[in-house]
């Protein structure tokens, strides 16, 4: 059975919409932000991400001070912030969804993508 | 050029292919919204009334929707900042005692809302309870420093700011002809917190909407918002933090509504052992003790005697503070009364208590 020009024409066409379709697919073009777990420290500055797996700490500039994240594993956690209002900041997170504040200092980590866990879009607090 | 049979045939074939694929239940939403997301899906964070504001759209046009919705909770700070000289609540509490002050049509909603709110409550919720959240020390914004070796004020004192009739929301009289507001007694101020930022939400999403935008979720400190469901999903994953460790308590599922919580570790201190926090009886001049936390959740909007349409985070935010005060029965109770209103309550010896419609919430981990 001979295969004709046209014949490869559409099944190059399907091919390139299925190729299209997979692309498309969280996490392969949106990046790790959509398919994987990302810490986001932003500032007033900037924003820096930092990709879970390496245990490391980020230092920030705040606007009252230098603020101090640490990433342990797939948690993270303001360790140092010019912030006594302690109940916002204090304590690892963990999930896509939830946010870390010291609000005086104008620094947020919060965690975007998903995971195989809640999978959370947000947390009311 | 005519086609051939078989060509005509592979071209069914593959196109059937592709439509089953892509029709198969789940999978066009699925597509559609894996397309939406990653071509047209705006984020971002800004810092505004003390708080975060975040805000998630997709649609053709997020970037221009999200970047209104900013520029209009800016707005709204503007007028209702206190501390900001010129602001609305600021000229308001200027001329407390003197004369009315013409105000923003925005403004007019917030405090009618809140009066609204004030007498559905009993009073548990009162926006002109500042004078009480200043002597409590709890007004003192970002500079948390004065927290420290903070102690309550002595009893006398609180009798005597409650008996001078400053904490009174029938005090704030709202005139919706000539558009003004006038704080009766000198010394009134207004703690707009348990409202403001729940109408700044409501307003960016409203704007969202507006843009044709059918997917977002707003979430202002943890007060949030959501619009249709999340690209390709059924709808939004919604955590309700716990309020005595960094966990989750629940988890719920929504494609849209608005869910918000009041809690004791916002704004507190501790003094010989026990736990002062930000959420003040109006009646008493204590913090409410029965409760640590209360999550508002409103699925769908109802109409709402003492309410404005359209304003369902606001709602949720202000319920959620005038439930913590009024406790668990009092607050249970009134939950109930209101079609489409949920909640969770988490008790200080912490004890979970849900209305009847919010048993579908997962528990967490």
């Amino acid at each position: 059975m001979s295969v004709r020009r046209g014949d490869v024409l559409i099944v190059g066409l399907v091919l390139c919409l299925a190729l299209f379709l997979l692309l498309i697919t969280p996490g392969l073009i949106t990046g790790a932000a959509s398919s994987q777990k990302v810490f986001v420290i932003q500032t007033d500055t900037g924003i820096i991400r930092v990709e879970p797996g390496v245990d490391r700490q980020v230092t920030v500039m705040g606007t009252n001070g230098s603020a101090v994240i640490e990433v342990s594993g797939d948690r993270a956690r303001i360790v140092e912030s010019p912030c006594p209002h302690e109940a916002w900041h204090q304590g690892w997170i963990s999930r896509p969804g939830e946010i870390k504040a010291c609000l005086p200092n104008r620094v947020i980590l919060k965690i975007e993508g998903s995971d195989n866990g809640l999978n959370l879009d947000g947390v009311t607090r | 050029m005519a086609l051939s049979k078989r060509r005509l045939g592979t071209i069914i074939i593959a196109l059937a292919l592709v439509a089953s694929a892509m029709f198969y239940p789940g999978s066009y939403r699925a597509v559609q919204g894996r397309i939406e997301y990653a071509f047209f899906k705006t984020t971002e964070t800004q810092f505004i009334a003390g708080t975060y504001f975040h805000i998630s759209a997709t649609g053709f046009r997020s970037q221009a929707a999200v970047d209104a919705a900013f520029a209009e909770i800016n707005r709204l700070n503007e007028l209702w900042d206190d501390a900001l000289p010129g602001s609305d609540i600021n000229r308001l509490e200027q001329q407390a005692g003197s004369a009315p002050v013409r105000v923003a049509p925005e403004t007019i909603i917030l405090i009618k809302a809140a009066k609204g709110l004030s007498a559905a409550t009993g009073g548990a919720f009162d926006i002109t309870v500042g004078p009480l959240v200043s002597l409590w020390g709890f007004d003192h914004g970002e500079d948390h420093s004065v927290w420290e070796d903070h102690s309550p004020p002595d009893q006398d004192t609180i009798a005597d700011l409650l008996a001078s009739g400053v904490v009174d929301y029938r005090q704030a009289v709202v005139d919706e002809e000539t558009q003004t507001v006038f704080l009766t007694q000198e010394g009134m101020s207004l703690a707009v917190g348990g409202i403001a930022k729940g109408m700044m939400v409501d307003t960016a999403m409203d704007i969202l909407d507006a843009f044709g935008v059918k997917s977002a979720i707003v979430d202002g400190g943890g007060d949030i918002a959501m619009l249709g469901a999340k690209p390709g999903k059924e709808g939004w994953r919604l955590g309700i933090r716990h309020p005595r460790n960094d966990g989750i308590l629940g988890v719920i599922e929504s494609d849209g509504g608005a869910i918000a919580t009041s809690g004791d570790y916002e704004r507190y201190f501790s003094h010989q052992g026990q736990r002062y926090h930000h959420l003040l009886d109006p009646v008493s001049g204590q913090p409410a003790t029965e409760l640590a936390q209360v999550t508002i959740y409103i699925e769908i909007e109802t109409a709402l005697s003492f309410w404005p349409e359209g304003w369902p985070t606001a709602l949720a935010d202000a319920l959620a503070t005038g439930a913590f005060i009024m406790g668990p029965d009092g607050g249970m109770e009134l939950i109930q009364s209101l079609a489409g209103v949920e909640a969770v309550f988490v008790t200080t010896d912490g004890a979970v208590l849900m209305s009847a419609g919010f048993e579908n919430m997962e528990g967490g981990p």
